[in-house]
This record gives C-alpha cells, sequence and structure tokens, in this order.
C-alpha cells in the first residue's frame, strides 16, 4: 500500500461527483449532444431513450437492435457526441462496433451498456476502446449525467472496475512499454478508487484538482485498450497473419 | 574471521617454521657427516696424493677433494693413492669412486681397470655418479697397491673426486647400488613423475584456458623435466659447452613460470611486476645464449649470476604467497608456502654448491625438492576435486529441494487455478442468470408502476445480496480495503435513496493476510446487516465507517456508528438481524461489541490478525 494511504478522510458525499461539461470529441459540438442507442432489449431501450429524450442536454439521433443496422445508421450521422452500445448483439459483439468507431478520429465518447457493472464486460468493452460504462438499473438522472460526463472527458471506474484494472496490471507488471504500463501516481489512484473513495475524496488526499484525478483514470482506460491492442498485434503475427514492421512504430 | 581460523593457522605457520628448520639441518648433516653403509671388509681411502699436468709433484690431500674449493685450475687431474689390504689375491675386488665430476679413469698397480665412457670431448658427464670398477683377481696385492685416479671436468677447474672405497667386490656392490640409487635412480624416477604432472597441468589448462595457473605450473615442471635430462643421459650427443648452456638454461628458467604461476595462483592483477619477470627471463636467455654460441668461456660465470637471480625470484615468490596465505588465512596458500620454503632451503643449499662454497662431491639435492612442489600442486589439486563434487552434490541436493518444493507450490496453485474457476463459473451462472432476471424484474415493476414498494425492496435487496456474495468472490487474496470498497459501492446508492449522509475512512491495513471468500462473505454480511438495521431502525441521518489495523494488538478494527435513536440492549428483543450478527461474528472468530445511547449506536467487529 502507497503512502498516501496513510491518510484518510471523511467527507460526506456522493461517489459520483458533477463535472463541468468539456467537449472532448469535436470542438464544434455543443448541447444538446447528439446521442445514439445500440441495444437489442426493447424495454432497456425504451427505458434509456425516454431518459436522452428527457434530459435537455441530450438529443436522442437514432437507435438500432442490432450491429448491422447500427452501423449503417452511424454512416449517415456526422456530428454524434456520445454513443450507448450493448455488448451481446444478436448479430455480433458490440465490441467490433466500438473498434470500428475508435478507428476514427474524431469518434463519440462511446458507453457500454452493462448489467448491474458486469466488469468483465466493461473491461472488455475499455479494451475495445469503450470511454465509460452505463448501468441498465441506473435511475434517470444518473443515466444523463453519466453520459454527460463521459461526454466531457471523464472516465467512470468503479471499486469493482478499479479491482479488475489492478489485477490486470499487476498480471503485466513486467511489461516494459511505458505506453502501457501505469504509473505510480495511477496506481495510488486505482488503489483509492478500490477502496470506495470518490473522485472528490481522492483529490482532497492527493492535493490534485478532481480534473487532474479524472485525466489519470481516463489514461489508465487508454493505457489498457493500446494494451490490448498491442497484445491482439502481437498474436497475429504469432500466428503469421500479419508481419509487424522492422521498427517500433505503432501498427 | 574467526579466533579459531586464526589459531589453526599460527599452528601450520609454527609447524611450516619448525618442518624448515629441520630440513635445513638434515641438508647440513647430508652434506657435511653422511657416509654409506659399508661392508665390513671395505676400506675408505682418504689420503692420496694430488697433482695436475701443470704441476711436477703431487700434493698430498684428504678425500673428498673438490677442485673450485681449493682453487685449482685445469681439466685434468691425477690422484694415487696408496693402501694395503690382506686379502685374498685371487679373490675378485671392487673399487668405488663415491661421487665424481665428471668423469674418471682408474688403474691398479699399472694395470688400468677402465674408464666411464668417454675422456675426450664431448666427455661423458657422470654427475657426483658413483663409479664402480671390477679388480680382475690377481691383480691386487697381498700388501701395498697403487690405485691412479685420473678425473677430467667441464668445464676446467670445476672437477672433483668424492670419497673411495676398496674391498670384496660384493660388498662394494651393495655399497654401490644403495649410492646409484640415491645419486641416480631415484632422480630419474622423480624426473618421470614430474613429467606426469606437468602433463596434467597442460591438460587441465587446455580443458580450461582461463586458468592460466595451470599453463604456468606445466611449464615450471616441463622445464625441470628437461633439466633432469643429467641424470639420464652420460655420454651426451652434443657438446659440452652446449650440454652445460642446455642445463643451465633449463634449471635458470624455471623460476619465472613458478613466479608467475603464485601470481595467477594468488589471484594477483600485477602487469608491471610481471612485466619486469618476463624482461629478466629474457635477459637471463640471451646473457648466456650469446657466450655459448660465440664459444667463450664466460658464459660460466655469467650463468652462475643469473642461476643467483633465479634464486632471487623464488625466494621472492616463497615472499608473496607466504603474505597472501598470511593474509587470507587460505588453505591452499599456507601449503603452497610450506613446499616452497622447503624448495628454497635446498635451493639454497645448490647454490652455495654452485658458488663453491660447499662441497660439491654431495651433488645438487634441488632434484629431491620438485616431489614436495609436485606433492603440494597435487594435494591443493586433489583438494578443489573434493571440494567441487561436495558442491555439486550440495547444489543437487539444493536443487531437487527446491524442484520438489516447486511441484508442490504448482499443485497448490493449481487446485488454486482450479477452484478460482469454479468460483468463476458459479458467479458468472448467478450474474447472467439470476442478476439478469432480477433487474429484468425490477424494471418491468418500476415500468407498470403498480407494483408494490415492498415487493421492489425485496428485489433491490436481493439484488444487492447477489453484489456482495459476487464481491466476495473476488476481493484478490481478501483484501479488507478492497472489501470495505466493493461494500461501499454496493451500499452507498441505498444510503443515498434512505437519505442518510455516510462518510467512509479506510487507514492503511496490512495487504499480505489471506482471507478465504468465506470470511469475505460473512465480513461483508455483518456490516450489511448493521448498516440495515441503522437505515431500517436508527432513523438515523449520518452514519459513519471506519476500518483501523492495530499492529500493536495485532488486530482490525471496523467500527460503524449512527445518529440515530439508538435502542436499549435489555428491552429490545433480539431479532433475527442481531442473532445472526452474533453467529457470524463467532463464526469469524471475531469480537462484536455494541453501545447504544442518546446519540446513537456504535458497533465495532474486530479481528484478530490471527483470524484474518
Amino acid at each position: 500500500m502507497t503512502t498516501i494511504l496513510t491518510q484518510t478522510v471523511a467527507a460526506a458525499t456522493g461517489r459520483h461527483d458533477k463535472a463541468e461539461p468539456v467537449i472532448r470529441t469535436d470542438p464544434k459540438a455543443s448541447a444538446p449532444y447528439s446521442t445514439f442507442l445500440v441495444e437489442d432489449d426493447q424495454p432497456t431501450r425504451q427505458r434509456l431513450a425516454a431518459a436522452i429524450a428527457a434530459h435537455p442536454d441530450l438529443e436522442l439521433k437514432g437507435s438500432a437492435a442490432d450491429l448491422a443496422s447500427a452501423t449503417a445508421a452511424l454512416a449517415e450521422i456526422s456530428d454524434c457526441a456520445a454513443l450507448l452500445v450493448d455488448l451481446g448483439l444478436p448479430d455480433g459483439d458490440g465490441a467490433e462496433l466500438i473498434e470500428a468507431v475508435t478507428a476514427q478520429a474524431p469518434h463519440p465518447a462511446i458507453l457500454v451498456i452493462s448489467v448491474f457493472g458486469d466488469e468483465r464486460h466493461v473491461i472488455r468493452a475499455i479494451k475495445a476502446g469503450a470511454d465509460g460504462y452505463l448501468l441498465k438499473d441506473y435511475a434517470v438522472e444518473k443515466l444523463a449525467d453519466t453520459i454527460l460526463q463521459t461526454i466531457a472527458g471523464h472516465s467512470p471506474v468503479s471499486p469493482s472496475i478499479a479491482r479488475h484494472l489492478l489485477k490486470t496490471f499487476r498480471d503485466t507488471e513486467s511489461e516494459q512499454n511505458p505506453r502501457v504500463q501505469i504509473t505510480a501516481r495511477e496506481r495510488d489512484v486505482l488503489n483509492l478508487i478500490a477502496r470506495g473513495y470518490s473522485n472528490l475524496e481522492i483529490a482532497k488526499l492527493l492535493e490534485v484538482s478532481t480534473n487532474t484525478v479524472a485525466t489519470h483514470t481516463k489514461s489508465m482506460y487508454r493505457k489498457l485498450a493500446v494494451r490490448s491492442r498491442s497484445a491482439a498485434v502481437y498474436e497475429a503475427s504469432q500466428m503469421g497473419l500479419i508481419s509487424l514492421p522492422a521498427s517500433d512504430s505503432e501498427p | 574471521m574467526t579466533s579459531t581460523s586464526d589459531r589453526l593457522f599460527r599452528q601450520q605457520l609454527l609447524l611450516t617454521l619448525l618442518g624448515s628448520a629441520l630440513l635445513a639441518v638434515a641438508v647440513a648433516y647430508y652434506n657435511i657427516r653422511w657416509q654409506p653403509p659399508l661392508g665390513p671388509e671395505v676400506i675408505e681411502l682418504a689420503s692420496a696424493l694430488h697433482w695436475s699436468t701443470e704441476d711436477e709433484t703431487g700434493t698430498p690431500v684428504t678425500l673428498p677433494n673438490d677442485w673450485l674449493l681449493l682453487g685449482y685450475r685445469g681439466a685434468e687431474h691425477y690422484y694415487q693413492i696408496s693402501f694395503e689390504t690382506t686379502g685374498d689375491a685371487g679373490e675378485i675386488w671392487g673399487i668405488l669412486l663415491g661421487s665424481v665430476n665428471l668423469n674418471a679413469a682408474v688403474s691398479l698397480n699399472g694395470t688400468a681397470l677402465g674408464s666411464f665412457g668417454n675422456m675426450q670431448e664431448p666427455i661423458s658427464h657422470n654427475w657426483s655418479r658413483p663409479l664402480h670398477f671390477a679388480v680382475p683377481p690377481r691383480l691386487l696385492r697381498a700388501g701395498a697397491n697403487q690405485l691412479e685416479v685420473r678425473v677430467v671436468s667441464f668445464p676446467p677447474g670445476h672437477g672433483s673426486l668424492g670419497r673411495v672405497y676398496v674391498g670384496p667386490r660384493a660388498q662394494i656392490l651393495a655399497t654401490e647400488a644403495l649410492m646409484h640409487r640415491v645419486a641416480v635412480e631415484l632422480p630419474r624416477a622423480i624426473s618421470v613423475f614430474s613429467l606426469l604432472i606437468g602433463l596434467v597441468a597442460l591438460g587441465l589448462w587446455l580443458l580450461r584456458r582461463t586458468d592460466t595457473e595451470y599453463a604456468w605450473f606445466a611449464a615450471t615442471t616441463l622445464l625441470w623435466t628437461l633439466h633432469s635430462l643429467k641424470y639420464h643421459v652420460a655420454d651426451i650427443p652434443v657438446s659440452s659447452q652446449f650440454w652445460a648452456w642446455f642445463l643451465f638454461l633449463t634449471s635458470i628458467s624455471a623460476s619465472y613460470p613458478m613466479f608467475l604461476f603464485m601470481q595467477r595462483f594468488n589471484g594477483l592483477q600485477q602487469p608491471t611486476l610481471e612485466r619486469c619477470a618476463y624482461l629478466l627471463w629474457l635477459v637471463s636467455i640471451i646473457a648466456i645464449t650469446v657466450p655459448m654460441l660465440l664459444g667463450l668461456q664466460q658464459m660460466y660465470p655469467i650463468a652462475e649470476v643469473m642461476y643467483g637471480i633465479s634464486f632471487a625470484v623464488s625466494v621472492y615468490s616463497f615472499y608473496k604467497i607466504s603474505k597472501h596465505s598470511i593474509r587470507t588465512r587460505s588453505k591452499e596458500s599456507m601449503l603452497l608456502a610450506t613446499t616452497i620454503s622447503f624448495l628454497v632451503i635446498i635451493v639454497a643449499h645448490d647454490v652455495l654448491l654452485i658458488y663453491g662454497y660447499l662441497d660439491r662431491t654431495v651433488g645438487q639435492l634441488v632434484i629431491y625438492a620438485v616431489p614436495l612442489l609436485l606433492g603440494g600442486f597435487g594435494l591443493i589439486m586433489l583438494r578443489r576435486f573434493a571440494v567441487a563434487l561436495t558442491e555439486r552434490e550440495a547444489m543437487l541436493h539444493n536443487l531437487e529441494q527446491r524442484v520438489a518444493q516447486a511441484t508442490s507450490r504448482i499443485v497448490e496453485l493449481e487446485t488454486d487455478k482450479a477452484l478460482a474457476h469454479q468460483r468463476e463459473t458459479i458467479m458468472r451462472d448467478m450474474h447472467d442468470g439470476v442478476g439478469g432476471q432480477l433487474v429484468s424484474s425490477l424494471a418491468l415493476l418500476e415500468s407498470t408502476n403498480q407494483a408494490p414498494a415492498a415487493l421492489k425492496d425485496t428485489i433491490t435487496g436481493a439484488l444487492t445480496d447477489l453484489r456482495l456474495m459476487i464481491d466476495s468472490l473476488d476481493t484478490q487474496n481478501g483484501d479488507l480495503g478492497l472489501l470495505l470498497g466493493a461494500l461501499r459501492e454496493r451500499m452507498e446508492p441505498i444510503l443515498d435513496c434512505a437519505g442518510i449522509q455516510s462518510s467512509w475512512e479506510i487507514g492503511v491495513l496490512p495487504t499480505t493476510q489471506h482471507r478465504s471468500a468465506h470470511d469475505s462473505l460473512q465480513i461483508l454480511r455483518c456490516l450489511q446487516e448493521i448498516l440495515t438495521n441503522a437505515i431500517k431502525h436508527a432513523q438515523a441521518s449520518q452514519i459513519s465507517v471506519s476500518i483501523a489495523h492495530q499492529p500493536q494488538s495485532g488486530s482490525t478494527t471496523i467500527r460503524v456508528k449512527d445518529n440515530g435513536i439508538g435502542f436499549e440492549p435489555a428491552t429490545v428483543r433480539r431479532g433475527r438481524g442481531l442473532n445472526n450478527l452474533q453467529r457470524r461474528a463467532q463464526d469469524l472468530r471475531a469480537t462484536l461489541a455494541q453501545r447504544s445511547g442518546a446519540d446513537g449506536c456504535e458497533t465495532t467487529l474486530q479481528l484478530t490478525d490471527s483470524t484474518t
């Protein structure tokens, strides 16, 4: 355990701190932010659609129940600010859609729709490039808040997700590449999140701003995605599917 | 360094000094007084008349007679020895010249008995050897007899005649055989031994090129083997001057590789000193080779000087190995220092002999010291071999133990992995099946807006419980901090809903203690129960949860405090919740304490480290 944990904080505050909306995808985008929804379960889709429609800062651009129609619909939309994706779709994996969307720049903030924080699915989505997650059983206000926070560039990390991240990064501690190895500060943040501290409490403990904490969590998401991509490239090269260039440039 | 090793070292040092002193005394005694055992009728002839080719009349002398000691010159000298005998003229007698440098011809009563080898250049080189001549029957007279001995030497002025014996041939032969064994056969055997050890050392170096100490040791012994050819060859195939050069070269050269061997053996890196040794070695070789090639007699005095320098190098080697053994307390160095101290004493004798301070009829002794050095080296090799074997066995044993440990650990890990996999499967099934159903049911109830609140609460409670169960299965070795984090994640939204502000304090906790999934779940359920009681019954608006580790008492305390109405322990019926709490605390071998007052209720759960 790191030294910063010798302090304790007693903050009577909610976990999910409000963050000022900062546009992270397209600098020209402004409220209301266009949102697209991909969910095959009809009641959930309706519930989420209703929550988005009810919020003044969000605008539902469309929704889809499968991968094919989602891909077709997204090709027509140019100013999408947030994309909500369920992983288990009838005609394929939502992670494929996430990978395809993140391959373009700029791209919308991507949130994976999860059943009460299913960590395995969330981690898989983060590896594919997702920026955050939505729980199906969130209250209506919280759904909209989470979408807006993710658009603002924040990546929510719950204690259970933090536990998984800790485990994932610990399993590959020998990794030498600084682009995928978390820093000591990021590990401190992760340890605190896993112990239940909110971003605000962590900011107080580490004497930094909440934005800095959010930057750390965002950075960890990115490293996990890069790690997963480089691991996939390595596996592919091992299987002879692709040939790596001689230089260490990013494939 | 222990005092025991110091004491042992001092004992060894004392033994070495004592041994060296004894050896020095023995060498001196041998030089001055040693006599071979003689038969009862054998007579030693100690008086002679001596003259050289330049003298007109003879001079009475006593045998042994060393020319260098007496300042004689010339290459050819004569001795006339008169003796009387009562022996039977019909019996075969013998005459024994105990030690001759270099060769002799003998005649008795005017009749030549013969000579050993060639008396002309290249003359035979019988270095300090016993020479035996048979006396035919009737040549020996009862009464006065005249023995004439002609001695030739190379270089001139370096000859000598040792003790002379006359007696019945059988008795003379017995003495001669013993002297021959000591003066010829033993050195020959030593030279063969030296060759073998040299070849072994050379082989070791060829197998381990980085260990150059073996190469230098091989060079030392092989040079000595070449030098000891003088014990094998009397009738030389080359000129006397070339043969003398060859013998000087091999004896002078041997001390330089020995010095380099010491340097390597001690692990000393002194390039300048070693360059000096190489230079001196080269100068010695050139200094004796140039006069040899020019056919100059100056080769001999120069060679004697070089021999002295070579001896000084040996003494310096002895000084260095002694210093090293004293500093490092190394057994191997001590052994070498001992053998070299013996060698130095014997070589000192030979140096005095070469310089003409000692009677040369006893001959050089260095060959007898060679086995000491070779034996010392052999012992070191044997010791290293034994140590290497012991170490190898110990390493093998150690390796076997580690493999056994690793194997049992692998089995343990495999079991853990299998169990973890099973747990994960159950967790996933519960999550995807029951969890999904509960979430859908809750969503359905919320969409209808007609479902009773109690039903919603029940489903929400079931969901929370399910999440806690899953969390308890995945808290990474039962890290209490992570467990509290999971609880906070699950309970905070419920507390928020109930309008209760919560504060959480998580101090420094040990991460090394392993806690089972069962214990983790028990702790979670305890805390869930306490929090649920506060929500349902306490009417609290604030709750604080804290956890702290007390290293002094070896325990961890979890404290939950609310600002509610409290309860009266005596009057409150112990409901199912409180009973459950106690039961779970007992199961955890933890202490549960509850205090209730007007300012609310405080519950502490103290887990001792041995139970966590």
